[in-house]
Parts: structure tokens; C-alpha cells; sequence
């Protein structure tokens, strides 16, 4: 048999791309074009429309805006979540289950009432799976705070879930940071979906050093990414999800004024940089796709946005917080459009201005703070990765 | 056991090699195209199977003999001793057994079950290469399956975007 015939014959790569899960589909698209025009042809994998999730950290509840378009009405569906994630409440505080992040339609949650490290479920709302993660490993004992009679720890901040687009794997990535005074996790943790346990990756030039973690971490295509400071100075720092290697990417764009004033966003696939300016002026950095140049790309007047995502394909999502003597009493979410108050160029190098006469069109309102996640529908299955969960 | 009764009808296969396989009526019929033939007519005493050589056709009548449901005399005397899920197993082992073969003749096989419409043997012979895509890398499985990377890196950077939903 000549070498020339194990290429397939087209009718027979179209049997084999349908018997494949729906998990692999997408993923295969990056083989060749006539696989992804297939899977395109014969599959509905990539007609489900991408909008915008929010999550009210103070009652654990989704929602999911119906439509992002242009045309949207404004209205929105409340997701379902199981009663075994269950969330718990505290006075005057969050409650205890969060939103870690989603990917590809799966939610990826965490209650912090389980400590050390919160337990970790990922769900998908769609067929109603879910899947309960290992608890992370300890290597010292736990002493809880003071504070935590009164408030839970925020354990979902060191995690964040992530999805490689080459090799298809889900990761999650716990960042070496001290969530609290009393217990430090010195390296990092990392989770791949279908393994039974979690394992150690070398900090590298993060080890050590602290991590601003209000400034979130964030997984963008095939990487996560964190803010550590070190020597006085920040730096954005990136798990390779691939060959799991830590490396220093480079400092931070827009000269913020400290820690508080700046956070890490998604922008069309790559990462960004959030800065609060002075005078009530935000801006929005995305790095380059060979991580070398930050440029700025949004620039919105008296407008705040939602974390850690605001960006949905054409449409910017803005937050507007009331307070009433200083007291929290709700937020509203809008989305923009290019229309009144809002500018853009064809030209890449000039950023997408929102002014502060622009008004969007409101979206959701919620009594609680909120972060906003992109969400899809999905038929993905979280029952192959059923793996034995092994107690330490 | 019981002998072959005499009415029993036989089809004539014919591969493009020249080699003729002489095969019972019912076990063609696994076939749902040489099924199709046969219910409308168009078949002769010989059938001519294009594009399968004689090997991959012996191996495709031998999956099919082995897969007809036994009906009738032969049928019913084996079930009087043998339990259908004893039967299911022991056509599992025969099915893994069947299929540990080299990659091309696997393709050949894929390719005589897509043409010959036999959809027992296509599940069994596509399930290795679906296996394989599911657990290799891009790089793995263009070379696995002799495919080659026709995207321009602009192109390939859309399609990890909107494989992730991150629309531009």
C-alpha cells in the first residue's frame, strides 16, 4: 500500500467528523479547511451565538442576556443552578458559591465555605451535568482567620478555568498567592480535566513574588494570566497551558496609579489591561498577538466597565453603580453599540471612544455587584471526564 | 449442526482484481448498497465491487458472515444453547480481534464500509481514528491521517478565536 492512500477520501472524513463528541469538533476545525468546512456544513457546533453572562456575587445567581446584538430588547433568562452548589449567606456579605469563569458554555464555581481552597464544581447548565473537582492538595495545615467567622475567604480568586484551542484540554490553574494571612500556597496547581488530582508546576519567575490578585487572573487563548509585583515593579506574568512553563510577559501599559487602579480583561482573544485614569477616563490595552506591544484600543469618558469581561464582538458593556450614602444599592449593565457617543475608526491604531453623552442600552440591573463571563449554549458533556476523585 | 440447506441463494462478488467471492444471499444483504441492488434487480448473478481490492473484500464478507443473524434452523438450535448475551460477547471478542489490523487497511476498511453502506463495520473500524483525534495533537493528527495544514497563520488565528467565541 502506497503511502498516497491513507489519505482519506472525503466521504469517509465526513463519517468519521460526526461520529466524533462534540468536545472535538470545534477543535478540529484547526486541522485543515476542508475539516472545518465539514464540521461548519454538517454540524450546528458553531451556530450558537456568543452573549454575555452576569453573575450577582451577593445572591449566586446567573443571568444570561437573551440577545447582545444591536437589536436586543434588553431582556434576559435566569440560569438554573443545582441545589447541590447550593450557595450559603452570611450577613453582609457575598454569598458563599462564585463564579470562577466559564468556558465554551461550561461554569466553572467555587464555595468558599470549604476551606482550605474552596470546592470546585464545573456545570453546564444546558443538559445539566456537573462535576465535582478534587480539593486542592495541602501541604500545611490549615489555620482559618479571625475573620472568617464573619465573612467567607475569597478562594475563588486564586482559580481560573481555562480552555487550550489546540489541544482541547480544559485546565484549571490555582495561582500561588496568599489568599490570607494564615495559609500561603506556595506553588502552582493545576487541574487538567479527566486526570484524578491536581499537580504542581514550577512558579518561575513568579515564585515568590506577590500577586496582585484584585487584578484577577485571566485565561485568553491557550494561556493564563496574572499581575505579580516584584522589585517595586508590576509585571504580567502567563501559564503556557501547553508545555505549562511560567514566564514574564511584560510590564503594564497606561502608567496605572497603584494596585486598585487597574485589572486584566479579554479582548477578541487576547489579553487586556483595563486602566482607571484620572479626570474619570478608562483605557483598554491589548496585547499584540506576539506579546510584545501593548496598544490602546478603547477609551471611555465617565463610564466604568464591568470584570472581568466587557467586550462582546461589536457590543461594549458598561456598569453603572448607584450608591445612596455611600451604601451599595444595585448596578446596571449597558451594551454599545457604534452609535451615538460612540466612535470608532477602521483604522486599528485608533481606539474605540465612548463618550460620556453615550447611553447604551440597558441590559441588566441587579441589586447585588456583578462580573460578566461570555456564555454559549452547549451540548458538551461533563460525564467523560468522570475520573475518581483520590483523598490525600 | 445443520448443513447448508440447498435452496439458499448465492451472490457472485467480484473485486476489481479479478477474484470472485462466492457469498450467501443473506450475508450480501449486510451490505445496504448491494441490498439495494439486489431488491431492485440490478443484480446479476455477479456483482462488481469498484474500488475494493480483493484482500479488504474478503476481510468486509468475513465480517459480514460472521455478523448475519442466524435465522431459521441454524439459529434456532444455537440459541436453544448458547444465551444472546453469551452471543453478543463473544462477537465483541470476535469484532476486537477483527480489527487489529495496520492503518492503511483499516482506511481501506472505513472506506469499503462507507462505500458498501454496512454500518456495523463502519462504527467499528472509524472508532480508532475517532479514539486518535480525540487524544492527539493537531500535528499528530495531520500526520496520522496524511493531511496537510492549509491554513495561513491570519486564518488560523480566526478559527482559534471563534473556536473559543471570541468573535472579532
Amino acid at each position: 500500500m502506497d503511502a498516497g492512500r491513507s489519505e482519506l477520501p472525503t466521504d469517509v472524513v465526513v463519517e468519521i467528523l460526526l461520529r466524533l463528541p462534540p468536545i472535538s469538533r470545534r477543535r478540529v476545525r484547526l486541522v485543515c479547511s476542508l475539516w472545518r468546512d465539514i464540521i461548519d456544513k454538517h454540524t450546528t457546533e458553531m451556530q450558537s451565538r456568543v452573549t454575555a453572562l452576569h453573575w450577582d456575587t451577593w445572591v449566586a445567581v446567573a443571568h444570561v442576556v437573551d440577545d447582545l446584538s444591536k437589536s436586543s430588547t434588553g431582556s434576559h433568562t435566569e440560569l438554573w443552578l443545582p441545589d447541590s452548589v447550593a450557595a450559603d449567606f452570611r450577613f453582609r456579605n457575598n454569598s458563599s458559591l462564585q463564579l470562577i469563569g466559564t468556558c465554551n458554555g461550561l461554569l466553572c464555581l467555587c464555595d468558599n465555605k470549604e476551606a482550605p481552597g474552596g470546592a470546585v464544581t464545573l456545570f453546564n447548565p444546558v443538559i445539566d451535568e456537573e462535576l465535582p473537582l478534587p480539593p486542592l492538595p495541602c501541604t500545611r495545615p490549615y489555620i482559618p482567620s479571625v475573620e472568617r467567622y464573619a465573612f467567607w475567604e475569597d478562594w475563588h480568586e486564586a482559580y481560573s478555568f481555562a480552555y487550550h484551542p489546540t489541544s482541547g484540554q480544559y485546565k484549571v490553574v490555582h495561582v500561588p498567592c496568599s489568599i490570607n494571612k494564615a495559609y500561603k500556597f506556595d506553588a502552582l496547581q493545576v487541574l487538567t480535566l479527566g486526570e484524578a488530582s491536581w499537580r504542581e508546576v514550577p512558579a518561575g519567575p513568579a515564585e515568590g513574588a506577590s500577586c496582585n490578585l484584585g487584578a484577577g487572573i485571566v485565561s485568553v487563548d491557550g494561556a493564563t494570566y496574572w499581575v505579580i509585583e516584584s522589585a517595586g515593579a508590576s509585571w504580567v506574568v502567563s501559564l503556557d497551558l501547553e508545555n505549562e512553563a511560567v514566564t514574564r510577559v511584560k510590564g503594564l501599559p497606561g502608567h496605572p496609579a497603584g494596585p486598585e487602579h487597574y485589572h486584566l480583561t479579554e479582548v477578541h482573544g487576547r489579553l487586556g489591561v483595563v486602566v482607571h485614569g484620572v479626570s474619570r477616563t478608562t483605557e483598554v490595552w491589548v496585547l499584540d498577538e506576539g506579546r510584545r506591544k501593548w496598544s490602546c484600543q478603547y477609551s471611555l469618558t465617565r463610564h466604568n466597565v464591568p470584570r472581568p469581561h466587557f467586550v462582546f464582538g461589536e457590543c461594549i458593556l458598561t456598569l453603572e453603580e448607584s450608591l445612596i450614602r455611600g451604601y451599595y444599592t444595585g448596578s446596571l449593565i449597558r451594551g454599545h453599540y457604534r452609535q451615538t457617543g460612540v466612535w470608532s475608526s477602521s483604522n486599528k491604531a485608533v481606539p474605540v471612544r465612548v463618550s460620556h453623552r453615550a447611553h447604551g442600552r440597558p441590559l441588566v440591573i441587579t441589586r447585588g455587584r456583578g462580573r460578566t463571563f461570555p456564555y454559549v449554549k452547549t451540548m458538551e458533556p461533563l460525564s467523560i471526564y468522570n475520573a475518581p476523585i483520590v483523598n490525600r | 449442526m445443520a448443513t447448508r440447506e440447498a435452496g439458499k441463494k448465492m451472490i457472485m462478488l467480484k473485486s476489481p482484481d479479478g477474484m470472485e467471492f462466492e457469498v450467501e444471499e443473506a450475508v450480501a444483504m449486510e451490505s445496504q448498497t448491494i441490498r439495494k441492488m439486489i431488491e431492485d434487480d440490478c443484480a446479476d448473478t455477479a456483482i462488481l465491487i469498484p474500488n475494493i481490492n480483493s484482500k479488504i473484500l474478503s476481510r468486509v464478507i468475513e465480517y459480514c458472515n460472521k455478523h448475519v443473524p442466524t435465522t431459521g434452523a441454524t439459529g434456532a438450535a444455537a440459541s436453544d444453547t448458547v444465551a444472546p448475551a453469551a452471543l453478543a460477547e463473544d462477537l465483541k471478542i470476535w469484532d476486537a480481534e477483527f480489527i487489529k489490523v495496520n492503518r492503511a487497511t483499516r482506511f481501506n476498511l472505513i472506506q469499503a464500509a462507507s462505500y458498501l453502506n454496512i454500518k456495523g463495520l463502519l462504527d467499528l473500524t472509524s472508532q480508532t481514528t475517532i479514539d486518535t483525534i480525540s487524544d492527539n495533537s493537531l500535528e499528530e493528527i495531520r500526520s496520522f491521517l496524511s493531511t496537510k495544514n492549509d491554513y495561513l497563520p491570519e486564518e488560523e488565528q480566526t478559527i482559534r478565536r471563534e473556536n473559543q467565541w471570541a468573535f472579532q
